[in-house]
């Protein structure tokens, strides 16, 4: 058998080991895929508003209200709950984003001389407060006509449905004021995200990088076993041994990986942008997680220490690199540390393939920078486990 | 079995030495092995057995000295020469969530076999250990026997030229060990070379062909057991059961004539002397003088346990502490 035969022979035993451990499936298949639905319901959902609309029937103005909120349907999923008390609840439990009620009698009242109120119901969150800008536009659009008519009628120019219907009829082509938007800076930070993008890219290089950990402890208990000792004795060299074990952890990293792409993709319907580009990143990525095993493997002397500084390292990391919370809405100097941390340059790749679109060549900086980390924890990793096993 | 003489060596072990900072753990060890014999290196725990036979398989590097085996020099790099060794560490070097055939798959790819061969083989290796019926079942559930015998199982799946056994036996039940006793008898008549470390001299009387007694580093004899024992000349182990300061006793041993020496083991006085018949009334006398009461008295053939007194002054089995 060649050394390239014994080093895939080594990744397959490491990957066969990982896939018995009952408790690590429940980590590799079952906990991301809880935490990107969670993350999903959370923060996702947010390029469409879902919007309560209680109307009374047979109402034209209410109607000719609610048709302009329809408009913008890439803004606004509009829902007709039954009643008031049911829109009202459906936004306190977050069911929907916000509320529009139009009393009972609004065309009619539209034509008297009394203020009629819109009632927007909305939580304090900054989400409902912004959907409120674009409802009150549009209750002001439709209220300007309301302006002119009663003007109108009011002067004697006519009857108030003349009124009106001249009024809708001309205010296309009359000037007012209008309150151009330049964005500052840089776009939103979900823009072009759908529901569960970002869950599913943050728990992605979370948990690749943890299960990866898990291979520091199988390392170890390889290490103490006398294991990885007995294979040197075999006519095999070091160097495979150091990559067999190095390609199990990778292994079972890339298998956390797809299982991640392959359930957002097809059940949550999560875009990855240009395959070969987020390939490419998600493998760099993954041999930078691979590498940290080795490399704490390598280091410790028991299991529990392995287990104790996978989780420090995976959690630590999976933080100050944004798999937590976006770095966007850190402190500039915590965004400063996460450019030295693995997680932020996938991260960034990932989500510029999913925002921008490009190929590889657009993240290319990000697949060099993550091969980097790899090949200099790598090589710390494999000079310290060769250090272990030849004494 | 053979005779060692009249074979030609498959080890050749040649001026070893090993040094850990301040301390040379061997000090040129030398050494032949032929094939179908079985070598021995008796000696305590901390003698240097382990470091030797890491050294002859090429886990460790050394820092001195030569290994050769069928006149093939063996180091850490040398890795085609490895071919020829199987290695069974004093750990169990097994993965406990594989079952006992995957691990003896895993271990016969890297020894370079594949395919029927390789089935073949696990098989029959299977068979040879009594773990057929258990084979695909993970390691984790089975008794430490036979986690031991699988453990040498390993080391035997490519049929080596040269079989290390470091401590085969450690914490194994008298029954298991009896049975794995039995297997590695029965391996020199294939004609493989075995070295066999072991701290227990009934193993090595047992299997061994000619044993090699070490301490400290240094062989400081070696022969067949008739060999060793003719070392100690006309001298007869004594040994005393009693109670009291037996530390004391095994001094004021020391000091009658005629008393080659004394040491305590197990709860006994075991004392050498030139003709026990002569020297037991002196002994006594002087054991008693020192406030010990004699319960029994036991004049034994003299053993491998006895060469060690006699070479190192000191029993085997306390040496280590």
């Amino acid at each position: 058998m060649s050394g390239a035969l014994k080093v895939l022979e080594i990744a397959r035993i490491n990957l066969l080991r990982q896939l018995r451990d009952r408790s690590s499936a429940f980590f590799v298949f079952v906990l991301p895929t809880i935490i990107v639905v969670a993350l999903g319901l959370q923060f996702g959902g947010s390029s469409r508003a879902r919007v309560g609309i209680v109307a009374p029937a047979g109402d034209a103005a209410a109607a000719a209200l609610v048709a302009l909120l329809e408009e913008d349907p890439a803004r606004f999923d509009i829902r007709r709950p039954a009643d008031v008390a049911t829109l009202r609840a459906q936004v306190e439990r977050g069911q929907l984003e916000a509320g529009v009620v139009i009393p009972s009698g609004y065309g009619a009242a539209l034509g008297g001389e009394r203020t009629v109120e819109v009632e927007f119901l909305g939580t304090m969150d900054a989400l409902s407060q912004g959907i409120r800008a674009p409802i009150e536009a549009a209750v002001a659009h439709q209220a300007a006509i309301v302006t002119a008519a009663r003007v109108a009628a009011g002067s004697g120019a006519g009857t108030w449905d003349a009124a009106v219907a001249v009024a809708e009829a001309a205010l296309p082509s009359i000037p007012g004021i209008r309150v151009p938007v330049t964005r500052v800076g840089g776009e939103g930070l979900f823009a072009n995200f759908g529901m569960f993008t970002f869950g599913a890219q943050t728990q992605l290089l979370l948990f690749v990088f943890l299960t990866s950990m898990t291979g520091a402890g199988q390392l170890v208990l390889t290490k103490t076993l006398g294991v990885s000792r007995r294979m040197l004795s075999t006519p095999t060299a070091v160097r495979t041994i150091v990559l067999g074990e190095t390609l199990g952890r990778l292994a079972v990293a890339l298998l956390q990986a797809a299982y991640i792409v392959a359930v957002s993709s097809l059940v949550f319907g999560v875009a990855w942008g240009d395959p070969l580009a987020a390939g490419a990143i998600i493998l760099a990525f993954s041999l930078v997680g691979a590498a940290v095993a080795m490399l704490i493997g390598a280091l410790s002397s028991n299991a529990e220490q392995a287990s104790s500084l996978g989780v420090f390292a995976g959690l630590a990391l999976g933080a100050l690199g944004g798999c937590m919370i976006p770095f966007e809405i850190m402190p500039q100097v915590m965004q400063d540390v996460a450019r030295l941390i693995p997680h932020s340059w996938a991260i960034l790749g990932l989500r510029s393939l999913v925002q921008h679109g490009g190929g590889i060549e657009s993240v290319a900086s990000n697949i060099a920078v993550l091969a980097g980390f790899a090949a200099v924890i790598l090589s710390l990793a494999a000079w310290r486990f060769r250090g272990s096993i030849v004494r | 079995m053979v005779a060692a003489s009249s074979a030609v060596p498959v080890l050749q072990v040649r001026d070893l030495r090993k040094r850990f900072g301040a301390v040379e753990a061997v000090r040129g060890v030398t050494f032949s092995i032929a094939a179908g014999e079985t070598y021995g290196l008796l000696g305590p725990n901390g003698a240097g057995k382990t470091t030797t036979i890491s050294m002859i398989c090429g886990l460790r590097s050394r820092d001195g000295g030569e290994v050769l085996l069928d006149g093939q020099p063996v180091d850490v790099g040398a890795v085609g020469v490895k071919a020829g060794i199987g290695f069974v560490p004093q750990e169990l070097a097994i993965y406990p969530d594989l079952t006992a055939r995957e691990n003896l798959v895993f271990f016969g790819r890297l020894y370079g076999m594949g395919g029927a061969e390789l089935r073949s083989r696990v098989g029959e290796v299977l068979e040879l250990i009594g773990l057929t019926d258990r084979a695909n079942d993970r390691t984790a559930t089975y008794s430490g026997g036979m986690q031991r015998r699988l453990n040498i199982g390993i080391g035997l799946l490519h049929r080596p030229r040269l079989l290390l056994l470091d401590e085969p036996t450690v914490g194994v039940d008298p029954q298991s060990r009896n049975a794995i006793l039995e297997s590695i008898d029965a391996l020199g008549e294939g004609g493989m070379a075995i070295l066999y470390t072991t701290h227990y001299m009934e193993e090595a009387e047992r299997l061994c062909d000619r044993v090699g007694i070490i301490d400290q580093g240094q062989i400081r004899a070696e022969g067949t057991r008739r060999e060793l024992v003719a070392l100690i000349g006309r001298q007869d182990q004594v040994r005393l059961t009693a109670g009291g300061d037996l530390v004391a006793a095994a001094a004021a041993a020391r000091a009658v004539p005629g008393i080659v020496g004394a040491a305590v083991q197990d709860g006994c006085l075991e004392v050498l002397a030139v003709n026990a018949r002569e020297v037991l009334p002196r002994l006594l006398e002087a054991v008693h003088r020192a406030g010990v009461l004699v319960k029994g008295v036991d004049v034994v053939e003299p053993d491998l346990e006895a060469v060690f007194l006699h070479l190192t002054g000191k029993a085997l089995r306390d040496a280590g502490g």
